[in-house]
C-alpha cells in the first residue's frame, strides 16, 4: 500500500554549517551517545534471554492477553520506524537528524525483538485496535514534522513507556519483563527527543500549524484512553491495574511538560492535569476495584 | 507543504516519494536478512573504538597518490617542504569534504528508504543504514576538523545526489545511492586505506570500510530483486538514470568544472599556491606526456566496481540502453572479479551472522 506524503526537509545536506547544530543542541548530542553506548542486538539479547528463562513462563490465557497488548505495541513499533525515518529528512537541524536517524535502526530493533517474542508466544497475531491505527495513521500520515515528533515521540512513545514500567512492575512474565527492559532503555531517549526538540519545531511553525498541533493532540488522546478502555481485558489478564497505569501515565507526562523549554511553546502542548486532577480523572475512568467507569465511552464489561 | 521559517542558508529539495507500507512481515529476502543481522552485529561506537586523542602527523600521506596525482610531477619537487605539507592537508580535508556531504545525502537517502521500499526485511536493513551514515558523518567532519577545515560540495556529486534525493521511484534511489555513490565511496575508502599512512584514517576507514560493503551489497541483492517484477517502461526509466549518473561520475573524472573548480582554487590558494602557476605548470606536465595513474593493485572505481555492478544487475541488457552507453562512449565494463572479490570478503565475515 502506497501513501503519497510529500517530503519537505526545509534542510541544505551540503552545508558545513550543518555540523554546529550538534554544539547548539547539546541536549540531543548526549541522546546520541546514548544511543551509542546503550547499542544491544536483539539476534543475541532474544535467544539469550529465553534459555535464561527456559522460554516463555504464562498460561495460555495470559499467552493470548499479552499478545493483544503487545501485538499494539509492535504495530506501534514498525509506524514508529518509518515516522522517525521521515524525520530524518524532515526536521531542519542536523543533530535532531542524527537522533531521528538513531532512532529508526532502534526501532527496527524493536520490531523484530517483539516480533520473535510474539513468534515464540505461539498465538495468532490480533488485527491492530481501530483506536490505535487511526492514531499510528495519523501520524504517520502527516507532513508535519511538529505533528510527528509530538504525536509519535511525545504521545505514543511516552504511553508505551508507561505501560512497560507498569508490566515490568506487576506481570511476572521474566522473558517479557527482560525484553522490555532493553526496549524502554532507548523508548526514553525517543521521548526525550521530543522533550528536547519540540519547542524548537513548535517555535518554527506558523499559528495555525500551532493550533492545529494543539487540537491534534486532544484528538490522539481521546484516541489513546478509548484503545485503553478496549485493552481492558488484557490489562486485567496481565494484572496491569489500569488505575494505577493511568496516574503514572500523567505523572510521566508531568515530568516531560514540565522539562519542555520556552513557555511560549508550551502553551501548544496538552497541558497534562494536575497530581489532583489526574487521580481524579483516572479514577472516574477506571474505578480503583479495577473496573471501567460509567462514563467510559465504547468501554467492555469487565471480565 | 511545511510553513515553518527557514534560515536563508538553508536549501529545500522536495522529493516526490511514496511511502509504502508492508503489511506482511515475515522475512523471505534471505540475503537481506543476513545483512540486517551483520549490520546489528557490527555496529561500532566512534567513541570507543578510535582513539581520537592521537594528532596527525602533518608529514603523513593522508591520501594515496591517486587523489594526489601532483605528487608525481615535476612541480611538486619545485615547492617548499611548507607549501607540501600544508597543500597534502588542505587537499586530503577538500577530498575528504566531498565524503563528508556524501555521506549527508546517504544518510537522507538511507532513511527515506524505510519508508519508502516495499519488502519488510529492506526496510529493517535500510533503517541499519541509517544509524550507519549518522555515524559515517560524524567520523569524516571529527576527522576534517582535526586534519584542516571543511570545504563546500562539488558541483559534480551535488548534482548525482540531488538526482537521487529526488528521484521519484526507490529503485532509482538505490542506483544512486547503493550502486553509483556507495560504489564510488567503497572503491576510494579501500584504496585511501590501502595507501594511507596517517594511522587515526586508516583505523577509521577500517571502520567505515565493513559498513559501506553491506551497504554496497544491499544495492546489488535488492535491485536485482526488484528489476525482476519491474514493469519495462518503469525498469528503462532506471535504465537511464543509471546512465546519466554514471556520465556525470565520468565528466567529473575527466575534469570539473564551475563550482568544483572554484572550491579548488581555494584549497590552493589556502596552501599558498597562485592557482595560475598551478595550472600552468599543470598543463606543461601534461603536454609533456605525464598522466595521473593509480597505482597497481588499487581498485579502479568505475571499471571496477560501479559499471560491473550496473551491468550485473541487468541495467544494461537492452538494445536501447548499450546503444546509449556506445554513442556517449562510456565503456561498459563487466569484469566482475574486483566486485565479487568484495562480496566474498564480506560473505567471509557475516559467516557467522
Amino acid at each position: 500500500m502506497a501513501v503519497k506524503i510529500p517530503q519537505d526537509p526545509t534542510f541544505d545536506p551540503y552545508n558545513p554549517e550543518n555540523l554546529k547544530s550538534l554544539d547548539q543542541w547539546a541536549k540531543l548530542a548526549n541522546s546520541m551517545e546514548g544511543s551509542k553506548r546503550q547499542f544491544w542486538n536483539d539476534d543475541e539479547i532474544f535467544e539469550q534471554i529465553l534459555k535464561k528463562h527456559g522460554g516463555i513462563k504464562a498460561s495460555r490465557e495470559q499467552k493470548e492477553a499479552i499478545a493483544g497488548l503487545m501485538s499494539v505495541i509492535y504495530y506501534g513499533e514498525i509506524v514508529a520506524m518509518h515516522t522517525s525515518s521521515q524525520l530524518v529528512g524532515m526536521v531542519p537541524d542536523l543533530a535532531a537528524q542524527f537522533v531521528a536517524a538513531f532512532q529508526t535502526m532502534e526501532e527496527a530493533k524493536h520490531v523484530t525483538s517483539l516480533g520473535k517474542y510474539l513468534k515464540a508466544l505461539d498465538i495468532p497475531l490480533p488485527e491492530i485496535n481501530p483506536n490505535i491505527r487511526k492514531l499510528l495513521d495519523d501520524v504517520r500520515n502527516t507532513a508535519d514534522p511538529a505533528e510527528k515528533l509530538v504525536g509519535m515521540n511525545l504521545l505514543v512513545e511516552l504511553s508505551a513507556h508507561s505501560i512497560f514500567q507498569g508490566l515490568m512492575a506487576s506481570f511476572d512474565e521474566p522473558v517479557l519483563k527482560e525484553l522490555l527492559h532493553y526496549i524502554d532503555l532507548d523508548e526514553v531517549k525517543h521521548v526525550a527527543l521530543a522533550r528536547n526538540y519540540a519547542a524548537e519545531m513548535l517555535q518554527r511553525a506558523g499559528p495555525l500549524r500551532r493550533a492545529r498541533i494543539m487540537l491534534k493532540q486532544f484528538y490522539w488522546m481521546s484516541l489513546a484512553f478509548r484503545a485503553q478502555q478496549d485493552l481492558f481485558r488484557q490489562y486485567k489478564a496481565l494484572r496491569l491495574d489500569m488505575n494505577s497505569h493511568m496516574k503514572r501515565n500523567f505523572e510521566d507526562m508531568r515530568k516531560v511538560y514540565k522539562d519542555v523549554p520556552g513557555s511560549v511553546q508550551r502553551i501548544w502542548m496538552i497541558k497534562p492535569p494536575s497530581k489532583a486532577w489526574g487521580d481524579r480523572i483516572a479514577d472516574w475512568m477506571f474505578p480503583p476495584e479495577g473496573k471501567p467507569g460509567q462514563a467510559a465511552t465504547g468501554a467492555p464489561a469487565a471480565s | 507543504m511545511s510553513a515553518y521559517k527557514r534560515p536563508e542558508t538553508m536549501e529545500v529539495v522536495k522529493t516526490p516519494l511514496d511511502i509504502c507500507w508492508q503489511w506482511r512481515y515475515e522475512i523471505d529476502i534471505e540475503k537481506l536478512r543476513r545483512l540486517y543481522s551483520m549490520a546489528k552485529r557490527d555496529q561500532w561506537n566512534a567513541d570507543v573504538e578510535i582513539n581520537w586523542d592521537r594528532e596527525i602527523d602533518p608529514s603523513a600521506d593522508v591520501l594515496d597518490v591517486e587523489r594526489m596525482p601532483i605528487k608525481t610531477t615535476k612541480f611538486w619537487q619545485k615547492l617548499s617542504k611548507t607549501q607540501q605539507e600544508s597543500f597534502g592537508a588542505h587537499n586530503a580535508a577538500y577530498m575528504l569534504s566531498q565524503f563528508l556531504h556524501g555521506e549527508q545525502g546517504a544518510l537522507m537517502v538511507a532513511a527515506a528508504l524505510v519508508h519508502a521500499v516495499p519488502d519488510y526485511e529492506a526496510k529493517l536493513y535500510a533503517a541499519t543504514q541509517a544509524m550507519d551514515e549518522a555515524r559515517h558523518v560524524e567520523v569524516f567532519e571529527r576527522y576534517i576538523k582535526k586534519l584542516d577545515k571543511i570545504y563546500p560540495i562539488d558541483n559534480f556529486l551535488k548534482q548525482l545526489l540531488d538526482a537521487t534525493l529526488t528521484h521519484k521511484h526507490w529503485c532509482g534511489m538505490l542506483v544512486g545511492m547503493q550502486m553509483i555513490v556507495e560504489g564510488l565511496a567503497l572503491g576510494a575508502f579501500v584504496n585511501m586505506h590501502e595507501a594511507t599512512s596517517e594511522p587515526l584514517f586508516r583505523e577509521m576507514l577500517g571502520y567505515v570500510i565493513k559498513d559501506e560493503s553491506r551497504h554496497v551489497a544491499y544495492g546489488n541483492v535488492y535491485v536485482q530483486e526488484a528489476l525482476q517484477d519491474m514493469h519495462p517502461d518503469d525498469k528503462a526509466e532506471i535504465e537511464d538514470f543509471a546512465f546519466n549518473s554514471l556520465k556525470i561520475m565520468r565528466q567529473a573524472r575527466f575534469g570539473g568544472s564551475g563550482k568544483g573548480a572554484q572550491v579548488y582554487e581555494s584549497v590552493l590558494k589556502d596552501s599558498g599556491i597562485d592557482p595560475k602557476d598551478f595550472m600552468n605548470a599543470m598543463m606543461q606536465e601534461y603536454m609533456s606526456g605525464w598522466r595521473p595513474k593509480a597505482l597497481p593493485g588499487q581498485l579502479h572505481t568505475f571499471k571496477d566496481i560501479m559499471m560491473p555492478q550496473i551491468v550485473r544487475v541487468g541495467l544494461c541488457s537492452t538494445d536501447r540502453i548499450r546503444k546509449k552507453y556506445e554513442e556517449a562512449k562510456v565503456n561498459m565494463f563487466d569484469d566482475f572479479s574486483a566486485l565479487e572479490q568484495i562480496e566474498v570478503k564480506l560473505e567471509s565475515d557475516g559467516a557467522t551472522a
